[in-house]
């Protein structure tokens, strides 16, 4: 069963006042491609707004962050570019109504109003295709849908759960405790080689580091902070295969970076574990993933899905995830999907609403 | 890509040590105008965001097609020896935040320039006197200390603000006029990954045209995907819906074998074709770079010439240069478009010389390729070994980022070509597997080839018939790029050995004027006009990979009616040789032109005594000159010191004492009696100075007892001063010294200077 087939009713929004807006949009949700050297990579996405039925003009679209550079058209229709190679995402909202016109005639304000609040969203996401229709009822037990998760060509799996890097991971304070913001830890062997940066901290000062350790290196870790450097003296070692936790301090006076051991040193603790990355689908109900146990793609990418208990009558509709994702145990092609790995809530980058499952009572 | 001798709390990403040497590995990286009007590009059209015909040069590459071509015509095969240094700006002083090292491509708009230094720092600088008028830094730096690679590349104009793209990863919008931060994005926001923490960063100029910014990243030899996006320069949001991405997602294609392998990263400005809205780039290498095995095939894509549609970034060809690149070998110069004569028919086309060596034309609508890989540089490129290989060019040449030019008074392709084959090792494959991601990737090694000294060439090649016609040699490695002229001139600049400005005569190749500038040089000159005169700029500093670590941040302005007083260390190319310094008996001798007339030739600094503050060994007054009333004096300054500047001015007693405290300026007691122009900087070089009256010599019309004095802030209190008498019973000139004073190799007595034998 190829779960494209199916309507587009994501692209209709119900206004609080009644109106009904339509994107217009064939499809929500487009498999992905192999990328191409060679060849184009976008594909058109078109769309057509529509109020009540009737084309809205002049409206300009937004997708994501990128405003579209034309307003919609006198029957409504617009359209942009979307790279079909990556799972993705993409909010589609309405920028600006103020000069648009509703079967030529100026919107009210009730209608820019509506306008303004719409939005749905566009997708682009693996090819699903389940072994057999699952039928769901109210009340069954040890459910167990399986398929494929593959590429537009519909032979090419899904790239398997990797593991990706070992992290090193801690808190930044001040000498009076305070977690630094803005801060930029790193760390770099002797030989220039193995060096990591991290993201600025956050108010947390939380850091992560992403690196390979290598047995044979010894680190020098600094951060960076305003116009200073500040840096430790006291290489450290880090064991091979796994991560670590390190809270560092930053000083007062002078430039050197410390630890938060006797006199400064610095106090690495073996973490278990990686990071990994792996794309899985699971099912959800409004915007949350149900309690189920998800199995990775394997290597032809086969997956399953195992609800124990099916509780509620109601839809529900699968989602599919690119998670980059710290767990201490190993993860693997075919392998369960770890505790604590999929999110209370979906992102909003991550697909949804792709197949409908309807539970009877 | 770049390399930098570290220490070990001074940052090393990027960077491999090799060989005592740390060694980096990607040797890497306005609106503006339009040539490509009808025909040649013999007038560029207007900048977007302003008048059409000013002196402007607006964008990185002076117009959009990035010839670098300027159609002004004051300087020229004719004059050119005339011209000299107007202004400078020294970006160190007073900014010890500021790294030395310079890499930053001038532009100038509305008579400001806009130029860049490391640690992303711009100055917009008035471009007629060199007047500062703001200066605009990033809050956050301290990680810039721990970055490895510093430098910038300059900014783009457009709508009254000036972009910049900051090390870590950020769009900046500062307002041209006042200098203020107008906004600043992440670019990770809007490309997926585009993060400093997973190797990506900029050392690129964006490109400012009608109304869009076009922006690249640098990070091929750290694995990343490489990728081109715009923004709208008005509030920097995207203006493509999605980037450009160069080489597949990770887990795809050649990049299966390893996440973390990549490559593509366009490191230098893009090209736009004006009449087609067609974007052109140029792709940085693979990465493992010397590592193949895990990135099998041809690596599409990477070391190409990309065409794509510039309203929506939809790709419209791609050419690749080599295939299978396992030396570095980044096309990594900006992409130049020009109509040409090609093959007796003119086309309008793309080029490029790129780091392998090699030169490639295409067809500008589709890619066809017209000249195909011309060599242009020493070629060898056998597969790396774990034991080394010897390639060539290695991965800091052939062209590296500099700058190429199409000259269309030539109808001449220049390029600045590197001549440095190295010692390429690869890794293991145990250590391709040791990194993370975001960490270099190099695979392996490299350092210059034993026993062979770097060296530059500049080259020549028909655009009719795809020949060179010239590939001419100079003593450094070349990292700065051509600029050419509508008088033929081709300017240039060297690095280590080589620290001049050089103007060719594009059509034969003639060195036709080398000027010191003091250091090396890793960026192409600056054109432009302003109330009807034409200036030259260009910056010093040089690079970690040209030669020496850099020690200086500067910009120099030349014109013609300039001083024409060159800048140690100047290494002369074509250039008259070092004069020898005049022997004891040549001190005081006769004017050979005026039968009442005596040279003297005042040494700076002749011996070490006194740290230097002598003039011909002797300071504190210990030196005499006596010289007949009304008698003409000819001064020649010499500065026999290569470190510190020297001057000399003919002062007053009473003018000496009261300035003497004052750390110098000393009146002239005749017009011109000071020597060189601008006596408080003073001189480094070999040629001796002269004095700066109309004949180079004064009138001695007053008798009395007047003071030679060093004119540089402290010299002349540190004791470099003598003394000149003019004497009206005196029947000769002499020079003698005092008793206490500082011999040369026997001490000088009054000097005879009757008779030619003196002379």
């Amino acid at each position: 069963m190829n779960v494209f087939k199916r309507s587009n009713v994501l692209s209709d929004v119900r206004s609080a006042n009644g109106s009904t807006i339509s994107f217009g949009f064939a499809k929500n949700a487009i498999p992905i491609t192999l990328w191409k050297g060679t060849g184009r990579n976008l594909v058109a996405t078109a769309g057509k707004l529509t109020l009540n039925g009737q084309p809205v003009a002049g409206a300009t679209i937004r997708v994501d962050h990128y405003t579209l550079p034309n307003p919609t058209t006198g029957d409504g229709t617009f359209q942009f570019l979307r790279d079909q190679t990556l799972i993705d995402r993409r909010r589609v909202t309405i920028a600006d109504a103020k000069r648009a016109k509703i079967a030529g005639t100026p919107a009210t304000q009730d209608q820019l109003g509506a306008l303004t609040k719409a939005s749905t969203a566009v997708s682009t996401v693996y090819l699903l295709t389940l072994d057999g229709q699952p039928t769901l009822h109210q009340g069954d037990h040890d459910v167990k849908i399986t398929g494929r998760m593959t590429f537009a060509d519909k032979t090419t799996p899904v790239p398997p759960v990797t593991l990706w890097d070992y992290i090193i991971r801690g808190v930044i304070r001040n000498e009076h405790g305070k977690p630094m913001q803005n801060v930029i830890v790193s760390i770099s062997g002797e030989n220039g080689e193995s060096s990591a940066l991290s993201s600025p901290t956050g108010a947390s000062g939380e850091y992560t580091l992403r690196f390979f350790p290598d047995p044979d290196n010894q680190y020098d870790v600094r951060a960076g902070f305003g116009e200073t450097l500040y840096t430790g003296m006291q290489p450290i070692h880090f064991a091979p295969g796994e991560s670590a936790e390190m809270d560092l301090v930053i000083p007062d006076t002078g430039d050197d970076l410390l630890g938060t051991g006797a006199n400064g040193t610095f106090q690495p603790k073996e973490l278990d574990g990686a990071e990994y990355i792996g794309t899985l689908a699971g099912l959800a109900v409004n915007q949350r993933p149900i309690d189920a146990t998800l199995t990775w793609p394997d290597d032809q990418g086969a997956f399953s899905i195992s609800i124990p208990s099916v509780d509620a009558a109601g839809t529900l509709s699968f989602f599919q995830a690119q998670l980059r994702f710290f767990t201490p145990t190993k993860q693997t092609p075919g392998g369960s999907v770890g505790k604590g790995i999929l999110p209370a809530e979906l992102a909003p980058k991550m697909p949804r609403g792709l197949h409908a499952l309807k539970v009877t009572s | 890509m770049g390399f930098d001798v570290l220490s070990r709390r001074v940052s090393r990403r990027d960077l491999l040590k090799v060989s005592g040497v740390a060694v980096a590995a990607t040797a890497v990286g306005v609106g503006p105008r339009l040539a490509n009007g009808p025909g040649l590009f013999a007038a560029p059209a207007a900048a977007p965001s302003k008048g059409a015909t000013s002196g402007d040069w607006p964008t990185f590459g002076y117009d959009y097609a990035q010839t670098r071509h300027v159609p002004f015509d004051q300087i020229t095969k004719e004059n050119v020896a005339k011209v000299g240094r107007v202004w400078s700006y020294d970006f160190l002083e007073g900014n010890k935040d500021i790294p030395p090292g310079q890499e930053s491509f001038p532009i100038v708009v509305d008579g400001v320039l806009y130029v860049t230094t490391s640690f992303d720092n711009v100055f917009a600088l008035d471009a007629k006197s060199g007047k500062l008028l703001w200066r605009w830094k990033p809050e956050q730096i301290g990680f810039f200390k721990n970055f490895g690679l510093t430098y910038n590349r300059g900014v783009a104009y457009g709508e009254g603000k000036v972009y910049l793209l900051t090390l870590d990863m950020h769009v900046v919008a500062i307002d041209a006029k006042t200098g203020k931060l107008v906004k600043q994005i992440t670019i990770g926001d809007t490309v997926e990954g585009a993060d400093a923490s997973l190797g990506y960063y900029e050392t690129v100029a964006p490109i400012y045209y009608n109304g869009t910014l076009f922006v690249g990243s640098s990070g091929s030899d750290n694995g990343v995907r490489g990728f081109m996006m715009a923004y709208k320069a008005s509030d920097l949001t995207p203006a493509w819906a999605n980037p450009f991405w160069t080489v597949p997602p990770a887990g795809q294609g050649w990049r299966k074998q390893g996440n973390f392998h990549g490559g593509g990263t366009p490191w230098m400005p893009g090209t736009i074709d004006t009449e087609t809205d067609i974007l052109y780039f140029a792709t940085g290498n693979p990465s493992p770079d010397f590592f193949g095995e895990v990135r099998p095939g041809s690596n599409p894509n990477v070391d190409s010439c990309i065409a794509v549609n510039a309203k929506t970034g939809e790709q419209i060809w791609v050419a690749q240069s080599i295939t299978r690149d396992l030396w570095d070998y980044d096309m990594a110069a900006p992409i130049v478009l020009m109509t040409a004569n090609v093959g007796g028919e003119q086309r309008k086309v793309v080029a490029e010389g790129s780091k392998a060596g090699q030169w490639w034309c295409w067809d500008a609508a589709n890619g066809k390729v017209i000249y195909d890989g011309v060599p242009f540089s020493t070629i060898k490129h056998p597969k790396p070994t774990e034991q080394g290989v010897i390639a060539a060019p290695g991965p800091l040449g052939g062209a590296n980022y500099a700058p190429q030019s199409y000259d269309p008074t030539t109808n001449y392709y220049l390029i600045c070509n590197v001549e440095s084959p190295a010692l390429l090792k690869q890794a293991t494959a145990q250590q391709i597997e040791r990194r993370g991601q975001g960490d270099v990737d190099f695979g392996g090694t490299f350092e210059n080839a034993p026993n062979v000294e770097p060296y530059g060439t500049y080259v020549a090649i028909d655009m009719n018939t795809g020949k060179i016609v010239y590939n001419k040699k100079v003593p450094g490695v070349l990292r700065s790029g051509f600029t050419t002229t509508a008088t033929g001139l081709g300017l240039f600049a060297g690095t280590k050995g080589d620290e001049n400005i050089h103007a060719i005569d594009t059509s034969s190749g003639d060195m036709l004027w080398s000027f010191g500038v003091g250091g090396e040089v890793a960026a192409a000159p600056t054109v432009y006009m302003i109330d009807g005169q034409e200036y030259i700029a260009l910056t010093v500093g040089g690079t970690s990979t040209s030669g020496t670590i850099p020690t200086q941040s500067m910009i120099e302005v030349f014109a013609l009616g300039g001083n024409t007083q060159q800048i140690a260390p100047a290494t002369p190319v074509a250039t008259p040789a070092a004069q020898p310094i005049p022997g004891r008996d040549q001190w005081l001798v006769n004017d050979p032109n005026h039968t009442d007339g005596v040279i003297f030739n005042a040494i700076a600094a002749l011996t070490e005594d006194n740290n230097g503050m002598n003039f011909n060994g002797y300071g504190n007054g210990q030196m005499t000159i006596t010289v007949p009333k009304d008698w003409l004096l000819t001064i020649k300054l010499w500065n026999k010191s290569a470190r510190l500047p020297h001057s000399i001015v003919v002062t007053t007693e009473d003018n000496f004492r009261k300035q003497v405290g004052q750390s110098g300026g000393f009146e002239p007691a005749f017009v011109g009696a000071y020597a060189p122009a601008n006596p408080i900087n003073g001189y480094i070089g070999n040629s001796p100075q002269p004095l700066q009256s109309n004949s180079g010599n004064i009138k001695l019309s007053t008798p009395g007892t007047y003071i030679l004095a060093c004119d540089v802030p402290g010299h002349a209190a540190q004791g470099m001063w003598d003394v000149l008498k003019v004497d009206p019973n005196a029947t000769k000139p002499s020079l003698s010294t005092s008793q206490g004073g500082t011999p040369v190799a026997g001490t000088p007595v009054a000097s005879p200077v009757e008779g030619a034998g003196g002379m």
